[in-house]
């Protein structure tokens, strides 16, 4: 008899137990370097506010770094070609090609370990269980912020690649405000090369978004209430004629926030007090003749706090 | 062979015109071509090599339509009662004066073209801004009127345009590509890039009257 309970307790403890039961850290290590060793290919749909968008997603890695390809196949037509840090954003309605060079700063990924130990102190990481994504198994994580500077996220991953199959991002309230999901999805043994093609450049304008950026050499600024766990990464700076755009990057390695300054009198960017599309947040004030935009996939509480608190340093 | 391959390169040195690109794609069937530059633009990109680009009219008409429409009333977006959280900043949530989703459904149509416009604007900042030109600094201030292909500097001459909105357009997209490479959620910054430079996403509104919270309001955990 005592036998007969402890099997029924087994397994029903088994059953519920997730079929990939991995150490937490283990499974958001395996998302994380699954960009750099997986080839796929699949469809898409982000969901944000409102609007939904499908894409067609090819993503490889060969010896000379990452390729992604994605596509959209409602409204505009667009296509980003991403090569490592190099991206190529293709709009055949207008007939015209950018072309963007990020930093060659690795970012946090090199680092994961020490990042992930760090991601515990502000956020609470458990793993809910099993689920069924575009016909695939996956293991489902819950990502809870332990503060109001930061948004929740629900991560699906594939049991064999561990590839993100669905991400829903939960604000502040636990209100879903972006969600992201594979309807369809491949994994492939090689790279897909041919999706990397640049079709028909032929005729379309060239538009280079990186020139006259560089790392500056003075930051001259910074913010004195930056809500714990964000940290620069990045610092890029713009010249014009008349103004410069100073771009600075903070991230805890989960969430990322921009702070964008920009001298000059009559900046385009004039947004004062609060904005918000989705996920995104954005808060904006003159400060010393400087505009000064804050955005990113964070509360309000973020952008606003770390906008007010942007000072001079010189 | 080889004086095919020149041609690639030249063109992309933009050494021929087009019409001679076109020659070449005509001869070596596209997919020669297309391969070649696939590798070539990434290269233009690391070296700086990529040539500026001459702005397009892109829907000239669509701003004619604008210049007759009233300016988009902002909407207010309900308030949320729920909280989860006991750790909350203490400064008031600055009320949001739009919903893009609200205003887009009156105003569909226009709301869609309104939003051609601003992608078109976001270009010619990007072009202004890196080539130094002083048009940018007066970009929110000037009417808006349609690009003639090549003269970028007459974007804003005609009387009877207004910016519809704050143009934030080409810091999102800038964020979301930056993003990338600090977040462990791979490919979604970039899936954010794709939608934010869409057609269809329309640009953040100025939230003027909004609540603006001052330094010593915000509650910090962190602090």
């Amino acid at each position: 008899m005592k036998t007969g309970v402890a099997a029924c307790l087994t397994f029903a403890i088994l059953s519920h137990m997730p079929a990939y039961a991995g150490n937490v850290s283990d499974i958001v290590s395996g998302m994380s370097a699954a960009d750099k060793r997986s080839n796929y290919e699949g469809i898409f749909v982000l969901r944000k506010s409102d609007e939904m968008m499908a894409m067609h997603v090819v993503h490889g890695v060969d010896d000379r770094g990452i390729w992604e390809s994605m596509e959209s196949l409602n409204g505009e037509a667009r296509k980003i070609v991403r090569h490592n840090n190099e991206v190529i954003s293709i709009y055949p309605d207008r007939k015209l090609v950018t072309v963007s060079k990020m930093g060659d700063k690795p970012g946090l990924h090199p680092v994961l370990p020490e990042n992930l130990d760090k991601l515990a102190n502000y956020y609470t990481i458990v793993q809910l269980g099993d689920d069924r994504i575009a016909g695939r198994e996956t293991s489902v994580l819950n990502v809870q912020p332990k503060d109001a500077y930061r948004y929740g996220y629900k991560y699906w991953l594939d049991n064999n690649t561990q590839v993100l199959l669905k991400c829903d991002l939960l604000d502040e309230n636990g209100e879903i405000v972006e969600q992201m999901m594979y309807t369809s999805f491949n994994d492939h043994s090689e790279v897909p090369q041919s999706a990397f093609d640049i079709p028909e450049l032929e005729g379309f304008a060239r538009q280079a978004l990186n020139k006259n950026r560089g790392k500056p050499a003075n930051i001259g600024w910074r913010a004195t209430n930056m809500p714990q766990g964000f940290m620069l990464t990045q610092s890029t700076i713009r010249s014009g004629k008349e103004s410069e755009s100073l771009h600075l990057m903070y991230s805890d390695g989960l969430a990322s926030v921009s702070v964008f300054i920009e001298s000059g009198k009559n900046s385009p960017h004039r947004l004062t007090g609060a904005s918000r599309m989705g996920a995104l947040n954005a808060y904006g004030k003159q400060m010393n003749g400087a505009q000064i935009t804050v955005v990113g996939e964070v509360p309000e509480a973020t952008v606003a706090t770390i906008a007010e608190s942007m000072e001079r340093t010189q | 062979m080889n004086e095919d391959k020149e041609k690639i390169s030249a063109w992309l040195d933009d050494a021929i015109e087009y019409n001679e690109a076109d020659s070449l794609e005509t001869e070596q069937g596209g997919q020669t071509f297309s391969t070649a530059a696939r590798y070539q633009m990434i290269g233009d990109a690391v070296r700086g090599n990529v040539t500026d680009v001459t702005l397009i009219d892109i829907s000239a008409s669509v701003r004619e339509a604008i210049s007759h429409e009233p300016e988009l009333a902002p909407v207010a977006r309900p308030a949320r009662s729920s909280q989860r959280h006991s750790q909350r900043p203490s400064h008031s949530k600055a009320k949001p004066l739009f919903d893009f989703g609200s205003w887009l459904k009156p105003v569909g149509g226009l709301a869609v073209a309104a939003s051609v416009a601003m992608v078109m604007v976001v270009t010619f900042t990007d072009q202004q801004a890196e080539t130094g030109s002083a048009m940018v600094a007066n970009v929110a201030q000037q009417p808006v009127q349609a690009i003639p292909v090549g003269n970028p500097a007459s974007v804003y001459a005609k009387p009877g345009f207004a910016m519809p909105a704050v143009n934030l357009n080409s810091y999102i997209t800038e964020h979301s590509e930056y993003a990338a490479q600090d977040t462990l959620q791979g490919m979604m910054p970039y899936a954010r890039s794709v939608s934010y430079g869409s057609e269809n996403n329309p640009p953040l509104k100025n939230t003027k009257d909004s609540q603006t919270v001052s330094p010593g309001t915000a509650n910090n955990p962190g602090k």
